[in-house]
């Protein structure tokens, strides 16, 4: 046959680079329960849909590494999903743990720039020790290795980003994470600047992998993970889950999905969720859940800033962006680390043309010691200054009560389209009880001070809000649902076939 | 002829005859009276404490004689407080800064503590608006005891707020805010959005004041800790610099301005060379030690090579391993980003992050070329930086360095190593690189290179020396120079003039100075 040898070396190195680390390798991980970079590919993309680019990219930093570096440890390509295409880099933690040299940092680059300028999102699969040593080192290693591409790490929020932290994740899977719209990590996963050993030659300190890097950390106190899963199926599920809700690319509006069977059958079940008392505490994602279409909600950051829920969902089978307070957590307080979540939610909604919608239930800011350390003025100007940015479409629902700055802050004076409140909701400058002691000079328990407090409530109920119009409607609870999809309707923003303004589209991508 | 009965021989007054003498009287006498502010026993009270008044500050921060006041006759819209709201509790007006135009509000707090009602705030949305199409910088002289009660208690007061964009930020034109007293709601607010931020010790800024807090919480709360100075210098690094007086704080305010242009469409103003401005370059050598793990004082370094006496640090007490300072060079405005390598030998933790992001918005804003002065270690490692998000907060900096459109210059000193080679200036982040014959650059310390990459423990003497010694090998300033990731080396006296033909080199001629604002938009705190 022509060209057979030229056939048969292909086919050779072809085998080569399909065959990753090595069996032995390959056979560890599949005994730890870990799927390999190509398995996990077949698991995310459409069967059939994935195209690889970068194959035979080996080091370029050392040649003779050839046969240990097959696709340099990041496999690259493009596929779809769920029908739409994407591209996506894969960590091959079997090949030098997947860390980052100059032939593999050349094939992030070209996925990147291919996905921004052709308008698909990207998926990163990130597992990686860092930097490849002694590639890095000198400064020889350091301008070949950083000096490939400056844009690296900009983000400007053409497409959707989306990445998994599996297994160690240091230096630029780490990177890659920190700026992504959404980060899954699994359990047992760590995700740091740099590993335990370095970490622990430079400082002396022993550390532990979790606390250095573990879901409990990312997920409850730096808030960098979006979700936790336990799986990897899970993380792949919830990638493209997160995706379904966005559109490719931020000159296109989100794809509708049909409205499953079911949908708003629990909206008259809302009243007996919201307690009568304003002192009593619920769960808001119970309200969310009636309202929204049939288990469509999808919560971003759960276990951070909890007093505040955001979650992706949909009405009327489109894509929403959901804020609402969560007085199951410090009453609904919104504390630093909430607002941060929600500004880190707007910023998402609003470059991918995702309508807003607020459900308002929140006796105001924390304040306090704590608060101020944490420079709670400035987080909260962060809050109002993305409210008065976003130009997705915006709508509030005062559920209860909604006091101060965070009662503008949550939409109210002209920050959302449309207010509407429910009948038991209570608006003011603070809590009827601090009123009445600031105003009137009476604590509980004065004489006098009950009757001064009924006056005040009788002040901030939702009748003010609505004869002075800064309350569009006041709907019955279990109307909320299809208020809030005809009022979707009615704001559509027809003059640019739903794309907004993107006007944080630069914003930071960590609060 | 107007309407309302005014005529123009003779008046009349609301259908009465009455001579202009009588309402020319009135004028002064309303004039007199909004003057008066909160009356002479406050305003006594405060003279006694040391403390500016809302005018005299205005007066010292304004050229003499150029102040122009708006909405003297404002007052609060409750009809029972008319006749003791004079101004309605903030002067506003139009006034100079050294010769240039300017915006400014000075909170009244003997005026029902200059808290924040319907009227007021009608002046700051006005003031605020004309700043912005106008083009002028806006000062914010702050202190207050935040939103006026009752006037903002109820559904409806509350509900007839109507400012969609009242805190939203464009910077189009400079914003910069002192701290003068008790700052709480509006004033708190204005001061974390400004470019600037200056405060009077003693002064307390936070979202509500100890007395509502202590209710909320039901104990106690000592001011200075919920918000003195230390706690937003130190920690919340809300505050860009401490001083003592008013008057140091208009001062500084005067100063920062100075750097700035008038609005985002100009480039900054120049100003003469003041007289030995680079005499001390030949002694620089003598600021360095020669030995790499010795510290030293990066400030030092700084202001021997900028202009005389123009080095204007900000945030000099919060993320400390980094100084961010405006300055100038050979009259023109620049900003320095210097590692500090006498706080944790330099190594960038989270606020030194936060502190750069910040600098780099507003200095890219602004038009104000970047001089990046660069020896560190590499990002602080650790469980303590992990906890507070450091990842994010390096792709933050690395995100808004890409970002930035004013020219970028950046001299290697000494040692450059890891990731952070990006964040100051390397792997193509700035436009001109020079290093100094003292400079070093690699992904981590030849020590731990070695220990990684050989496995050998600094036990095994010889191997290890010998592993330090291939790991510390292409880590100079030639080796840079070499690849070409230097475009220069230089001899650490000529950085002054280096630097200097730099900036000109890299001018932005296409648009006169302007760069293209890309995080105009940002977030004013991180």
């Amino acid at each position: 046959m022509a060209f057979e040898a030229l056939l048969a070396e292909y086919e050779a190195r072809r085998a080569k680079a399909l065959a990753m680390g090595g069996p032995e390798k390959l056979a560890k991980r599949k005994r730890a329960g870990q799927l390999n970079a190509r398995e996990r590919i077949a698991y995310l993309v459409d069967q059939g849909s994935f195209i690889e680019s970068g194959l035979f990219g080996t080091s370029g930093v050392y040649p003779e590494q050839a046969d240990e570096t097959p696709a340099d440890g990041k496999l690259a390509g493009y596929a779809r999903i769920n029908g739409r295409d994407v591209a996506v880099v894969v960590n091959d933690f079997t090949v030098k743990g997947a860390s980052t040299s100059a032939t593999n940092g050349k094939k992030i680059g070209h996925m990147k720039r291919t996905a921004t300028e052709r308008g698909m999102p990207l998926v990163i699969v990130g597992e990686s020790t860092g930097a490849r040593l002694p590639d890095a080192m000198g400064s020889r290693g350091m301008g070949l290795l950083l000096g490939n591409d400056n844009t690296q790490f900009r983000r400007t929020r053409e497409t959707p980003l989306a990445t998994a932290v599996v297994g160690p994740a240091f230096g630029s899977s780490a990177w890659l994470a920190c700026l992504a719209d959404f980060a899954v990590m699994n359990k047992g996963a760590t995700m740091a600047v740099s590993s335990p050993r370095l970490t622990e030659m430079a400082t002396g300190e022993k550390v532990d992998l979790d606390e250095l890097g573990g879901w409990r950390l990312h997920a409850e106190v730096t808030g960098l993970v979006d979700q936790v899963v336990d799986t990897e199926p899970e993380m792949f599920d919830a990638i493209k889950r997160f995706l379904s809700y966005l559109p490719s690319h931020h000159r296109e509006p989100p794809p509708d999905a049909p409205v499953p069977a079911g949908s708003g059958e629990s909206m008259k079940d809302v009243l007996a969720i919201l307690p009568e008392k304003r002192t009593q505490v619920y769960d808001v994602r119970k309200i969310v859940k009636c309202i929204i279409d049939k288990e469509t909600l999808f919560e971003l950051k759960p276990r951070f800033g909890k007093s505040a829920v955001v979650a992706l969902a949909r009405l009327g089978g489109k894509s929403v962006g959901i804020v609402a307070n969560n007085p199951l957590h410090r009453g609904g307080a919104l504390d630093a680390d909430a607002c941060r979540k929600i500004v880190d939610f707007l910023v998402l909604c609003d470059s991918f043309n995702v309508p807003i919608v607020l459900l308002v239930d929140t006796p105001g800011f924390q304040i306090g010691t704590e608060a101020e350390r944490s420079g709670a003025p400035g987080k909260i100007m962060n809050f109002m200054n993305a409210m008065t940015l976003v130009t997705v479409p915006k709508l509030s629902v005062i559920l209860r009560k909604s006091y101060g700055r965070a009662y503008v802050c949550m939409g109210g004076g002209r920050h959302s389209d449309d207010i509407s409140a429910w009948p038991t909701a209570e608006v003011s400058f603070m809590s009827p009880e601090f009123a009445t002691t600031i105003v009137h000079g009476v604590k509980p328990g004065d004489p006098g001070f009950e009757a001064r407090l009924a006056e005040i409530e009788h002040d901030s109920d939702v009748w003010g809000l609505a004869s002075v119009f800064a309350a569009q409607a006041v709907i019955r609870p279990e109307q909320t649902r299809d208020y809030l999809i005809r009022m979707l309707e009615v704001y559509q923003l027809r003059m640019t076939k739903g794309i907004g303004q993107h006007l944080m589209r630069t914003w930071p991508t960590s609060y | 002829m107007k309407q309302n009965g005014y005529a123009n021989n003779g008046a009349q007054y609301w259908g009465k005859h009455v001579p202009f003498e009588d309402l020319l009287k009135e004028l002064e006498a309303r004039r007199q009276k909004a003057l008066a502010m909160g009356g002479p026993e406050k305003l006594a009270q405060r003279k006694a404490q040391g403390l500016l008044n809302a005018r005299e500050r205005l007066e010292r921060l304004f050229d003499s004689g150029s102040f122009m006041e708006s909405g003297m006759y404002a007052v609060s819209n409750r009809p029972e407080d008319k006749e003791s709201t004079a101004a309605d509790g903030k002067v506003a007006g139009f006034g100079r800064i050294a010769g240039r135009e300017a915006a400014a509000i000075a909170n009244d707090f003997t005026v029902k503590g200059a808290s924040s009602a319907a009227i007021n705030i009608k002046k700051i949305k006005h003031m605020k608006g004309v700043a912005r199409k106008r083009g002028i910088p806006i000062v914010f002289l702050g202190e207050s005891t935040g939103a006026r009660m009752p006037d903002v208690m109820g559904a409806a007061s509350i509900g007839s707020k109507d400012d969609p964009v009242e805190y939203q930020r464009l910077r189009e034109s400079p914003w910069a805010a002192g701290v003068l007293g008790y700052c709480y709601g509006s004033s708190a607010w204005y001061a974390a959005m400004s470019d600037f931020c200056v405060m009077r010790k003693g002064s307390i800024m936070a979202v509500s004041s100890p007395r509502l807090i202590s209710m909320a919480i039901g104990r106690q709360v000592d001011a200075e800790d919920l918000g003195g100075w230390r706690v937003h210098s130190e920690v919340s690094g809300l505050v860009d610099q401490v001083v003592d007086t008013d008057e140091q704080a208009i001062d500084a305010i005067k100063q920062f301005l100075s750097y700035l242009p008038s609005n985002n469409m100009e480039p900054p103003p120049e100003r003469p060379v003041p007289e030995g401005s680079g005499a001390d370059m030949g002694n620089i050598l003598t600021l360095i030690p020669e030995s790499t793990n010795q510290v030293y004082d990066v400030r030092k370094v700084i202001r021997c090579i900028v202009d005389r006496d123009s080095m204007f640090e900000l945030k000099s007490r919060y993320g400390k391993a980094i100084v961010t300072a405006l300055a100038r060079l050979d009259g023109k405005s620049v900003g320095i980003i210097a590692n500090n390598p006498l706080h944790r030998g330099g190594a960038i933790g989270v606020d030194e992050c936060q502190k750069v992001q910040s600098f780099f918005v507003l200095c890219d804003s602004f038009n104000i070329p970047i001089v990046l002065l660069v020896d560190q270690p590499g990002v602080l490692i650790g469980m303590e930086g992990e906890q507070k998000g450091v990842t994010g907060k390096v792709m933050n900096w690395l995100n808004a360095m890409t970002l930035v459109t004013v020219p970028k210059i950046s001299v290697v000193m000494r040692k450059s190593y890891g990731l952070a080679v990006s964040n100051m200036g390397g792997g193509g982040n700035a436009d001109e690189v020079a290093c100094w014959v003292t400079a070093e650059v690699s992904f981590m310390k030849p020590e731990f290179g070695a220990r990684v990459v050989f496995g050998v423990s600094p036990d095994e003497t010889e191997q290890y020396r010998d592993a330090v010694a291939r790991m510390s090998k292409g880590t100079t300033a030639y080796d840079m120079a070499a690849i070409y990731t230097a475009h220069d080396v230089i001899d650490p006296r000529d950085t002054r003039n280096w630097l200097t033909r730099m900036l000109e080199v890299h001018r932005m001629r296409l648009t006169g100075g302007v760069g293209e604002h890309l995080m105009r938009s940002w977030p004013t705190s991180h």
